[in-house]
Parts: structure tokens; sequence; C-alpha cells
């Protein structure tokens, strides 16, 4: 059966090779991310994502970066847990303890002239001069730092600043811009993926705050394994690193926590390809089996059994499912290892990531397409085993039954299931950032896949509908009328042509709309919550020191100005059912006059120290109320008790708590404020008060004033710059779904041939029949982008719901009518090319050889 | 060439008032080249008039197949002259030579040859769709009603019997009053009843509307329809029998094998 499938295969190679092609690129992607993801694991376990091998320390103590519910279950905490000077003491009393050493991270810039060492890519870290004994760092010039004054840097940081020992350096923080001295310059290990300034220990907890990990040296001749338990009693909560372990004790790249989102973004695009592919495969084998009817017929008549001819339909999808899965696979190492380059260039990965080889992605990517292969496999396998053998002894071409009962009923069973996804989302239609919101989200796209399969079940029904219609005014010229008249006669090769074309259209568009109505959504609640008149913002995702906002706010003339940092807290609800909860840290008297924020209940002047002010949907869900006290934990997994001072109205791209800055920013690494937002008093002088203003930032390069309309403009030209990766993947799958269309016409075009030929002896030219390919492929083409465009259209409506509330969507018309254009290139590449092939053979000789 | 001045005989020995309205003059159709090189056509001459049924019929690889596509303009011959009523088919580009094929022949193949899709009113029907001399509606009324095909008009090919089917592409051969229609072995597939109906057909398109028809075919029964038949062999004629009868035929054939 094995061998009958491979021939059957190579009979049909051109075909079969775009179904290897689709096969093998999900396969790829799907070992791509798999491995992704299990490099990103493997990589933080052995702490290979940290700038940081702490070789010279014997062990490092930390306390665990995970908050624990009473139900015992772990989640993860956004930033490292400080240790109070309480547990340092602690520490360095436990027995076999020869010392004890803190070490704060904190983001330090040295400025070089007018410009600030380190961006979003190059990170820029103060640390405590213990961190370089600890590493080593060692001194290549000078002393360490000894002084609150004193500084040792990198040598490449020295290097690229032009810095000399001695000099004064000037250097910003979260604290704004200080001059130290020069002492020291080290030289570390290492491939420099970030900045390193080191200061003296005090000072460094002066600009940090509390230790983030210790450094522990033992007396000699101690165990380490009996220290750790030791240290581990006096602090239950330490995590005690010591060995190959060490490497992940200090890990500050904020990035580190995205390499396992890169490998979700290639899973969801392996998910993509591969359902596409099962899509593909099942058109190419249907078109197939109905070219291969009289063949197939045969078998039956000489003997094999139905089941035998279904096994060898089935036997050829698996084959190309192991082929191509296995091909794939193996390409995927390559493509993950190319991935990880790209991300890490594209700065959304820490550099430092390496590739870590692991059969079981390999296994599962290329198993996964073996799977999908079989499965789409079986519906033309059904319908081959179905052929009756009487029919290869008919003498005239049979056109194929009409759509069978069972096709109709499973094709309305996932239209209603489709449908019913639909209403249920939009019957939960809770805001987006809410957990009801994220399930209403979720049920939304998994609608998708139902619409399509109903799509492609239904096709050859729907197709009938459309050219009902159309049939009247196509049958004025004859490639209509052609057209019209192969099309009715055989639904299901026009519905095979037009599915993936509904494939193609629907995803590329679901994606590109997707992106630019979160975006949209998102400016437009932005632009319209935005209230004040001047806006202050730093560089991307480095952000405005937090000092800065307090300086702004005491200018005369600035009414109200409130800094803001988003971040995570962690909320214990009454169940102990845990959820994370999209908090923003803002000056409580400010916050009301330069947002605006709506009461709901409760006031803005209530909101002060201790209280926090929760959005409408988040009180309802957890039952808060203004007035009550909720407990919570802030971002380093700190215990925290508040009252609900305000509850306010706002939309779903916006934080649920805000909490006042001052209680936020010791808990953050990066206590760096995303924009400062300022109004005016009445009747001041905006110049004057601007000129003012311009003066309290000059001292930190990259700060900028805007007014509110130059922010928001700046805004929406900074987010559809970052949505390369989104055009990325609709290239990707748009291009994947129209190789796969293409691959479906071509087969179907080449069906045809015998038609052509019969054409040209009763006397049509190329012209005629190239007409009635034309009419015939936009017939179907025409028909998918509808389709497409519906399903894609009806989704994007419930999102935008989700995200706004209304119905609106924004039409990005030009990338859609890309998307259109895209699938007519498709159409006629698909048809014409194959059908102006079929023609160079003589009519005659084009008819012996069918 | 020996057959060659036996053809030229043959066609003296049948005066006609008419000039021939079809001709092949030396045609000549080798396939390959060098060692591997077949000669299918070895310079054929062959004249057919207005209103005359003519068989052609040889054995396997006599090169009838090949003769009656270079006259029907459905492959070029490498040397001589294929001329269809005045106009000669084998200087004609393409273009205008699928046009001449369209407007000026008729067509009927053993495998019927219908377009699946369409009815079988549209099948006989397609020339004038592609073009083609408007359609004489008189005419293809009284085509189907002879042809016994006036309640199968709108049924597509695969609801159609092999006879039936056969019917349909008669009638297109014939409906817009072709100079020439070629048959290659168009009751091949048919049984003899139904083959004999077909045949009937030709034969009264010939007798009553002057229709000339040439037909290749093996069937010594299907032959006896004809006029007069030509026999070729290696890819020469070598004899002619008119007014034929199965038995004449079979006698003629019997001594064509005895010869090889």
């Amino acid at each position: 059966m094995i061998l009958m499938a491979w021939r059957g295969l190579r009979s049909r190679w051109i075909p079969t090779l775009a179904s290897l092609l689709a096969v093998m690129l999900g396969a790829g992607l799907g070992t791509a991310a798999l491995l992704i993801q299990e490099s990103a694991t493997s990589a933080a376990a052995r702490g290979e994502l940290s700038a940081w091998h702490l070789h010279a320390t014997d062990m490092v103590v930390r306390l665990a970066p995970e908050v624990r519910t009473t139900g015992g279950l772990s989640h993860e905490l956004r930033e490292q847990r400080r240790l109070s000077p309480e547990q340092l003491n602690a520490l360095n009393g436990v027995r076999g303890v020869e010392s004890v050493a803190g070490e704060t991270a904190f983001p330090a810039f040295v400025l070089a002239g007018d410009r600030m060492l380190g961006d979003s890519r190059t990170r820029s870290w103060g640390h405590s001069w213990s961190l370089a004994r600890a590493e080593p760092a060692n001194l290549v010039r000078g002393e360490p730092p000894r002084g609150p004054n004193d500084l040792a840097v990198d040598s490449r940081v020295a290097s690229e600043a032009g810095l000399h020992l001695g000099e004064t350096v000037q250097v910003v923080t979260s604290g704004g811009r200080h001059e130290h001295r020069l002492t020291g310059i080290v030289e570390r290990q290492g491939e420099g993926f970030e900045h390193a300034l080191f200061f003296a220990p005090a000072t460094a907890v002066r600009l940090g705050g509390q230790a983030m990990v210790a450094f522990v040296s033992p007396r000699p001749g101690v165990d380490p394994a009996d220290l750790a338990k030791r240290i581990q009693a006096t602090l239950p909560e330490a995590e005690v690193l010591w060995g190959e372990e060490k490497g992940r004790g200090l890990t500050l790249d904020p990035r580190a926590q995205l390499s396992g989102g890169m490998g979700q973004f290639l899973g969801t695009m392996a998910a993509v390809c591969l359902v596409i592919a099962a899509f593909v495969i099942s058109s190419t084998l249907s078109v197939s089996v109905s070219q291969r009817r009289r063949e197939l017929a045969l078998l039956r008549a000489v003997g094999a059994s139905s089941g035998r001819v279904r096994a060898l339909v089935v036997g050829e999808a698996v084959l190309v499912g192991g082929l191509a899965g296995v091909a794939g696979a193996l390409g995927g190492v390559g493509l993950a290892s190319a991935g990880l380059r790209f991300f890490a260039n594209q700065g959304l990965i820490p550099r430092s990531l390496p590739l870590t080889p692991d059969p079981t992605s390999f296994l599962a990517g290329a198993g996964v397409a073996v799977v999908t292969a079989a499965v789409a496999g079986t519906l033309p396998a059904w319908r081959a085993s179905r052929i009756e053998p009487g029919e290869a002894l008919r003498a005239a071409e049979l056109p194929p039954r009409r759509t069978g009962a069972g096709r109709r009923l499973w094709g309305l069973v996932s239209l209603a299931a489709g449908v019913g996804l639909l209403l249920v989302s939009m019957a939960v239609a809770a805001p987006v950032n809410t957990p009801r919101g994220a399930i209403a989200v979720s049920t939304l796209f998994v609608s998708v896949p139902f619409l399509l399969l109903a799509v492609a079940l239904l096709g050859p029904v729907l197709i009938r509908g459309v050219v009902g219609v159309v049939a009247g005014p196509l049958r004025t010229c004859f490639g209509g009328f052609m057209a019209s008249r192969s099309v009715q006669a055989d639904l299901r090769r026009a519905a095979g042509v037009a599915v993936p074309i509904t494939v193609m259209v629907a995803t590329a568009s679901i994606l590109l709309f997707q992106d630019s109505t979160t975006f949209v959504a998102k400016s437009r609640n932005y632009g319209q919550r935005l209230e004040a008149d001047l806006v202050v913002a730093g560089p991307h995702q480095v952000g405005v020191p937090s000092v800065i906002s307090d300086r702004l706010a005491g200018v005369p003339g600035v009414r109200a100005a409130s800094g803001v940092v988003s971040t995570q807290i962690f909320v214990v609800g009454q169940n102990d059912e845990a959820s994370y909860a999209e908090a923003m840290g803002v000056s409580p008297n400010a916050i009301s006059q330069v947002l605006r924020l709506p009461v709901v209940s409760g006031s803005w002047s209530a909101f002060t120290e201790g209280t926090l002010a929760v959005s409408q949907e988040t009180a309802t869900t957890q039952g808060w109320s203004a007035g009550g006290n909720i407990n919570y934990r802030l971002p380093d997994g700190t215990p925290a008790t508040g009252r609900v001072a305000v509850v306010y109205e706002s939309d779903a791209t916006f934080a649920n708590v805000l909490l006042p800055r001052s209680e936020l920013l010791p808990h953050l690494r990066e206590p760096f404020d995303t924009a400062v937002y300022m109004t005016l008093a009445s009747g001041v002088d905006r110049a004057t008060v601007e000129r003012e203003l311009r003066r309290v930032i000059h001292p930190v390069p990259g700060l900028v004033l805007t007014s509110r309309s130059e922010h928001l403009e700046q805004m929406a030209a900074q987010s559809t710059g970052d949505n390369w990766i989104v055009s990325l993947f609709v290239v990707l799958i748009g291009g994947y779904a129209g190789i796969s269309a293409i691959n479906v016409l071509v087969g179907s075009t080449n069906g045809q041939r015998r038609q052509f030929a019969l054409l040209r002896l009763a006397g049509a030219r190329r012209g005629h029949v190239l007409s009635w390919v034309t009419v015939e492929a936009a017939v179907s083409v025409v028909t998918g982008i509808l389709w497409g465009s519906l399903i894609s259209g009806a989704v994007m409506c419930g999102y935008a719901r989700l995200l706004t509330g209304t119905f609106w969507v924004p039409l990005p018309l030009a990338p859609y009518l890309l998307i259109c254009c895209a699938a007519v290139a498709v159409g006629m590449v698909g048809s014409l090319v194959p059908a102006r092939l079929a023609m160079r053979a003589r009519p005659l000789e084009a008819m012996s050889t069918t | 060439m020996g057959e060659g001045e036996h053809t030229s005989d043959s066609t003296r020995s049948r005066p006609r008032v008419t000039s021939p309205v079809a001709y092949a003059h030396a045609v000549r159709k080798v396939y390959g080249s060098g060692d591997s090189a077949v000669v299918a056509l070895a310079g054929v001459s062959a004249a057919f008039h207005q209103g005359e049924f003519t068989a052609i019929m040889g054995p396997s690889g006599s090169g009838k197949s090949t003769l009656l596509q270079c006259m029907a303009g459905l492959d070029r011959p490498d040397q001589g002259q294929v001329v269809i009523a005045g106009e000669d088919v084998t200087a004609l580009p393409e273009r205008r030579l699928t046009a001449f094929r369209r407007d000026r022949l008729g067509f009927v193949f053993q495998a019927f040859n219908l377009i699946p899709t369409l009815t079988a009113r549209e099948n006989i029907t397609l020339g004038p769709r592609l073009g083609g001399p408007e359609l004489d509606e008189r005419w293809l009324a009284q085509l189907v009603h002879v042809l016994g095909l006036a309640d199968r008009l709108h049924h597509r090919p695969a609801e159609l019997s092999g006879g039936q089917q056969q019917r349909v592409a008669v009638a297109r051969a014939l409906v817009h009053r072709p100079d020439v229609v070629f048959a290659d072995e168009p009751t091949g597939n048919l049984d003899s009843r139904t083959a004999g109906q077909v045949l009937e057909f030709v034969r009264r398109a010939v007798t009553e509307f002057g229709q000339t028809v040439i037909m290749v075919t093996h069937d010594p029964a299907a032959a006896a329809h004809a006029d007069r038949v030509l026999f070729l062999r290696d890819g020469a004629f070598v004899d002619e029998l008119v007014s034929p009868t199965s038995e004449k035929v079979l006698a003629r054939l019997a001594v064509l094998e005895g010869l090889s």
C-alpha cells in the first residue's frame, strides 16, 4: 500500500511538492517554536540568560522570585524580591557563614557628552562593588569605589565614553543626574550584553534600594549543602544557589522573560501554518481523488476493498506528512537558531540566549505534521472509498456527485459552533484586560477555525449560490458561459479553489486587522483619556527618571503633574484564587487632572498614600467597593494592604489598579516613569512655563517636552513602527496560504487539460480557453475573498467591541486591498500558467495523454 | 512512387463534374529522426469531391490517422500540400487554421469528445458560441429531429448513452454545414446496432444534403456505408474500392494482409 501511495505521489509530483512544502513549513515552525521555548526554559534554569556568572562567590542567596498562595500554587513575580537589612543580618548570623555582601542593581547611565550610554538594546546597570568581587570583574586600573562619589566602570564603558581615571563622570539614575569620580576600571569575561557601573555598597543601596541577592562566603571547611540547609532554616523563603546554579542568581534583562513569549509567538504561527497545511492537504487530495475517480474505480473493480482505497489515500497523506515532517523538523533546527539571532537583533530576547538542541521538540514537530496530514486525508479518503467500481466501465466522464448530506450536516454543525462561539464571546463582552475578557477574546478567535471548516464543508453549496447570482451576466461572453457551466457541473472543484483563498484572506486580514484594531483602539482610548497639556517622555523602553516628575510638579504654573509607571500587582481573591492585575503607579493628587477617569464611586480626593483606585470592571469582578480594604502583593512580592479610595470608569486598554507612585517605586527594579503628564494652571504664560520645564529636564539627555497633540502623534508613529512583526507574520501566513491556493488551483486546472483540448478541437482559440479559465478562477477567488472578509469582519467586529465597547472597526484599506490583490494574483497565477502550459501540446496529443 | 501513380489512376477513373473540394498532394510526414525515424506518410496524394463519402482503411500503423489529422489541419505535414475549399491548409497560420477548422470543417472522433459540463444542445452549438458561423435554428431542428435527439437536448453527456453521445457529436460536426466532415473511427466505441444507426445518418447527410465526409475506420461494415474505400499501407495508398460492401472490403483487406 505504501508503495502504491508512493507511486501515486510521484505521478502527481507538482501538487505533491506543494503539499510537502506546506507541511514542511508548519513542521519547521512548530519545531522552531518548541526549540526556542525549550532553549529559553533551560537557559533560564542554567542562568545563561544572565550576563553575570558569579564564579568568584561560593553561594548566592535570594528570595525565591515567586508568590505562593495558601493553596500551594506558585506564581512567578515580575520583580526580584528584596532582602531587608534584618534578613542580611540573620544570614550573617548563620553558623558557618564567614561574610555576607548584598548586591543591588538599578538603571544607571554614564553620560558621554550629550549622549546617554545604554538603551533598550544594551541596558546599563549600576551595581554594588560586591558584584565585581563575586563575578569576578577584576580591576585593571585604579582603585575600587569606596567613597559615596566613587565609581568604577567596565572597560568597554570607559572606552566608549572616553573616560579617564580620576575624571568626573556624569551619571543618570532614577534620582536624576549625579557627579561621580572615576576611581577604577574593571574587566570581566563574557560578551558584554550589559554595561556595568560599580558603586560602593552603601552608595548602591542609597541609589538602588535594598539588596536583591546576597553573596555568602562560608568559613573554610563548611559543606555548602549543609550550610544551604541552615540558611533555609533561618530564612524559609530563601533560595540558596551554589555550583552551576549560581549563574541564574542575578538576571536583570527584562527580556529574559520574553524569550518564552517568542516561543509562544512562533508556536501560534506554527499552529496557524499546520491548520492551513491541513486544509491544503485535504484540498489537494480532494482534487486528486476527483481526477482519479476512474483509476480508483478500476482498483475497486479489480477487487480492492473500499477500506483499501481509503488506506491508499490516507497513506498518501501520511507519506506526505512523514517526509515533510522529518524534513521540516530538521529545517526547524536551523530556523530556531536563525530565529533566536533575529529576535535578539530586534531586541526582543537577550542576546545571550543559546540554542538548546532538544530531541523532543524535533519529534513533536515531525509528529504533529504526520497527524495533521493523516487527519486532513480522512475526508478525501472517505470520498474515494465511496467510488463505485462500475464507474471504471462507464464511457463518459462523470461529473462528481452532489454534496453529500453528511457533509452538509457537519458543515452546518461547525457553522453553528463558530457562530455560537462568536455569540458567546459577544455575550461575555468583558474588557480585554480582565480575566473574563481574556476568555471572551480566546472564544472569539477559536471561532475562526470552525467558521473556516464550515466554509470548507459547505463550500459547494455556498458557491452554487454565488454562481446562481452571477451566472446571468456571465453568460454574455464565452469565457463566462463556460465558467458558469463548469463551476455548476463540479461545485466541489470550484469550492476546493475558493477555500484556500478564504483561509488566506481570513487569516491575513484577521492578523492585520487585529493588530491595527488593537493599536487604533489603544491610541483612541489613550487620546480620549489624556487631558494633560504637556507631556515629558524619555528614550524608548528607558523612560523618565522618577525624580524628574516631582521636580516638574514643582515648577510654577504647573497645576498638576504625574509620572506614570506600569507594572503588575498580584491580587489574592477571597477564594484564594490569585490573579495578576495591570497596575499603574501615579501621583494620587494629580492623576485625575491629567487623565480623564470618571468616578463611579468614592472620590479622587480620598486617593492618598495607603489607598488604591480600581477600575469598575475589576471592582465588579473582585467584589471590591470604595471604602473596602484589600490585600495584595506589590510587584516584588511584598504584602500590602490598602483601602479602595475610588472606583473609576475606564476602557479595556487602561490599568485595572492605580497605586501611589511613592509606594510602588521602591519595589521596582527600574523606577523610571513611562511619561510625565502635566496640566497648566489657568492664566499662566505657556511659553514661560515650558522654558522652565525644559530647564528641569535638560540635565538628562533624551527627555523631550511635547504638547498633548505632539505626544499623541509621536505615540502613533512609534506604535505603527512596532508592528513589523505582525506584517512579517501576515506575509508568512498570507504567502503560505497563497502558495497552498496556487497548489490547489494548479491541480484543478491540470484536471481540465482534456476539456481544453476538446474545446480547441471544436475551434476554440487559446484566448477562448484562457478567458474561460480566467472567469472561472475569478469566480472562485472573488467568492473566497468574500467569505474570508465576512469571517474576518465578524471576528473583528467582536474584537473591537471587546476593546472599545463599540462595533466600530478601523478598516486598514490599503493593506486589505493588498491582501485582495494578492488573492487575485494567486488565482490568476494558479490557473492561467498551468492552462497556458497545458495548451502548449497539440490538442490531439493532449487528449491522448489524459 | 508506384502507389502514387495508382492513386492518380483511380481518381481519374471517377470523372466528376465538380473540382475536388479537398485534396492532398504528396503529403509526407516523418516522426522522430535518424535511426528511430518512422515514415508515417510517404508522399500521399488523394482528391475528395463534393458530396462524396470516402472511407480510409488500412492495417494499424498504415498512417490513416496521420493522414486524417494532416488533412484536417490538426497536424502539419513535413512536405506536401493539403487544400480544402481552395484554402491551403498547410500554409495557414495557427490562428487562421483554428478559425478555419471551426468554420469550415467538422469532426467526429472515436471517444465522443463532448464537453462534459455542457448539455447536448450546448455541445452542438459550441462552434457558433466560439465565434463561428451563425446558428441556423431550422437546420439544427432538422438535425436534432433526424438524429432522434429532440428529448435529450438538455442532458449532460454523462446522462446519455454512447450512441446518443456520438449522435450529439455528429450533430455538432454538421450544424455549421462544413465543407468536409472528418470522422476518426466514429463507431469504434459503439455496438454494431448503434454504430449502424450513426453511419446510416452520416450516409443520409451525404446523400440528402450533399455533405462531404472522410472517415478513417478499420471496420468493414462501417466502410460499406461509404461511396469508396481507399486502402493505405506503409504510408501510401495501395488500392481503391468503389461502391464497397462488407464482403468486398474484407476480401481486399485479406489481399492487403497477404501482401505483408
